[in-house]
């Protein structure tokens, strides 16, 4: 019994009403729901709402909680992840371009807003995981070397972090495409991939995986792979680390080239390198008209932890933190 | 700023592009039963290969399968299997003259053993790892609970081809059918989708159900093995049914 036997424009009406369940922190009532579906262009009165929630308690995806309050039981948030395949694929590119919109870093100051992913580790670790990070931003294998630290009980977004446990936020190099894009590039990124490195030298692209045709989130495809050796690039000089590409237009360029001057000075870098125009960039292809700037991920350091043996729940692009309340890690 | 600008490189190629480069060389005649087909190829350790063979076996009876013939090359201490690649139904109706595009694969959510919807779709143009092989490992598949209860998450990918075809495609495969080819999972009405997932304009859907199914349940069930998808092609005549090998 699933939401399938509808049809597909009432699907899409369920559909949303369970996003904006799962969006909420607390319950929802069908009033707010309904004001929440207007923003988002599905004009749904309070009573069409009601109706459709019983609906969605019946098919066992929403339960009532306190007064007239709705939450997502277990298989809800799984109808989430599985319903309308058709509009999920690319969605990522729709969320990265959200928190693009949503960064407000100011470069002379160093603060505002920066897309950061998290890192959910054991405390008994916490050790061994810093000496691995503290390692691989030396190496230069990610965006930047400032972190922030959340204790047990705090919240990232809206992910609890459990007992016994640590949060480990990493900047994301999406912030640079917000960067870019607020001072007024247009900035497509495109690729997700995995790039070689000889002699602490990126090679070439082993690997690619276009971000607008994939449901699944390119950089988690690779990492739950375990496609990566980013504690070997680190040690050794050779390996495997994750990395993204952006395409801009190719009169961008100079503008661009002084902006990640000014970022790399603000202790915003991993810039693998720039394309010529229209010319692919270590095998990644490129549009015509366009240059493409690959980045290191900023996830490359906690994929290095969880390499060697430690337990790590990464959390890609999960929220928006303040620039100037990261820090470097203090070796422990 | 002048050493970050790197050197021209070739461009990595996409699973689209490997894929169509091996259905140009597939000559399988379903009429005749003689040619080549496309084939994944598994690797095992020799004392898993009948663990791995009956399970095999138990996939394909539950409809899990391209075509119930596999190859055994014995190589030492493993064993290497070539079993059919879905992707073998697109040469041959490419070979038919029928103008078929492979656009993804994906995970396909089966109750009751009837397939309902794609949940899950990466597409082939979009990608350098096959999207089946790339699922393989998400975790997201539960071909067990498919072979069990008839309710589980299946390996499985799309193909489109103008309408104008589909009496013709129809007919081929029919022929398929009774050469031993079937995994057909859907084949959609013009214009509309297929298990959830919308075609161009004027084109009709064909879901396939995914060769390496099989590979994915074996993986299920612990057994270790070496996969890789859409890799080469065989002679189906040196393949034999796996009733003959276990």
């Amino acid at each position: 019994m699933k939401l399938l036997t509808k049809t597909h424009t009432s699907q899409r009406r369920l559909v949303e009403i369970l996003r904006v369940i799962e969006e909420s922190d607390k319950p929802v009532g069908a009033r707010a729901i309904s004001d929440c579906l207007c923003n988002r262009g599905y004009e749904l009165g309070e009573r069409a709402v009601r109706y459709n929630l019983k609906i969605l308690d019946e098919l066992g995806f929403t339960r009532k909680e306190g007064y007239s309050g709705r939450v997502l039981t277990t298989l809800g948030m799984r109808e989430l992840s599985d319903a309308l395949v058709d509009d999920r694929i690319g969605f990522v590119n729709t969320r990265i371009e959200e928190y693009m919109y949503r960064t407000g870093l100011d470069l002379e100051r160093r603060a505002g807003e920066v897309v950061v992913n998290a890192s959910i580790i054991h405390k008994a670790d916490f050790e061994k995981v810093s000496r691995i990070l503290s390692s691989v931003f030396d190496a230069g294998y990610t965006v930047s070397k400032r972190v922030r630290i959340f204790d047990e009980g705090s919240e990232i977004s809206s992910f609890q972090i459990p007992n016994g446990c640590l949060g480990i936020v990493t900047i994301c190099s999406i912030t640079i495409d917000g960067m870019l894009m607020k001072r007024g590039i247009p900035v497509n990124t495109s690729y997700a991939g995995i790039v070689e490195i000889r002699d602490r030298a990126p090679q070439e692209f082993t690997d690619l995986i276009a971000y607008s045709g994939s449901s699944l989130d390119p950089m988690k495809v690779f990492m739950a792979r375990r496609m990566t050796r980013a504690f070997d690039a680190v040690i050794t000089g050779r390996g495997r680390v994750l990395a993204n590409v952006r395409e801009i237009p190719t009169a961008a360029g100079d503008r661009a080239i002084e902006l990640l001057k000014l970022a790399r000075e603000a202790e915003l870098g991993g810039l693998i390198g720039i394309s010529g125009p229209g010319e692919p960039l270590l095998g990644c292809p490129v549009s015509s008209g366009k240059i493409a700037l690959a980045f290191y991920a900023g996830i490359n350091a906690a994929v290095a932890a969880e390499e060697q043996g430690i337990r790590v729940k990464n959390l890609p692009i999960s929220a928006l933190m303040d620039y100037s309340v990261m820090d470097e890690l203090q070796p422990g | 700023m002048s050493d970050i600008s790197v050197p021209h490189s070739q461009p990595l190629i996409f699973t689209l592009s490997r894929i169509e480069n091996l259905m140009q060389q597939v000559t399988f005649d379903p009429r005749s039963g003689e040619g080549r087909i496309i084939t994944n190829t598994s690797r095992v350790r020799k004392e898993r290969l009948q663990d791995l063979l009956a399970l095999f076996s138990d996939a394909i009876q539950s409809g899990l399968s391209v075509c119930p013939r596999i190859k055994l090359i014995d190589e030492g201490d493993t064993v290497s299997i070539k079993t059919a690649c879905s992707l073998t139904l697109d040469g041959v109706l490419l070979k038919a003259g029928i103008p078929v595009r492979p656009k993804g694969g994906g995970i396909i959510e089966v109750i009751e053993r009837e397939p309902v919807r794609f949940t899950d779709m990466l597409m082939y143009w979009a990608t350098t790892i096959d999207p089946i092989d790339v699922l393989t490992a998400q975790e997201l598949t539960d071909i067990t609970g498919m072979m069990r209860t008839g309710n589980g998450r299946i390996l499985g990918n799309l193909q489109e081809a103008p309408m104008l075809a589909k009496e013709q495609i129809e007919e081929l495969l029919d022929d398929l059918a009774d050469a031993g080819f079937t995994g057909i999972l859907e084949l959609g009405e013009p214009n509309m989708d297929v298990l959830g997932v919308s075609v161009e304009r004027d084109h009709l859907g064909v879901a396939l159900v995914g060769g390496t199914n099989l590979v994915a349940a074996a993986q299920e069930f612990g057994i270790l093995v070496e996969h890789e998808s859409i890799s080469d092609l065989s002679e189906i005549s040196e393949m034999k049914h796996i009733d003959e090998l276990f």
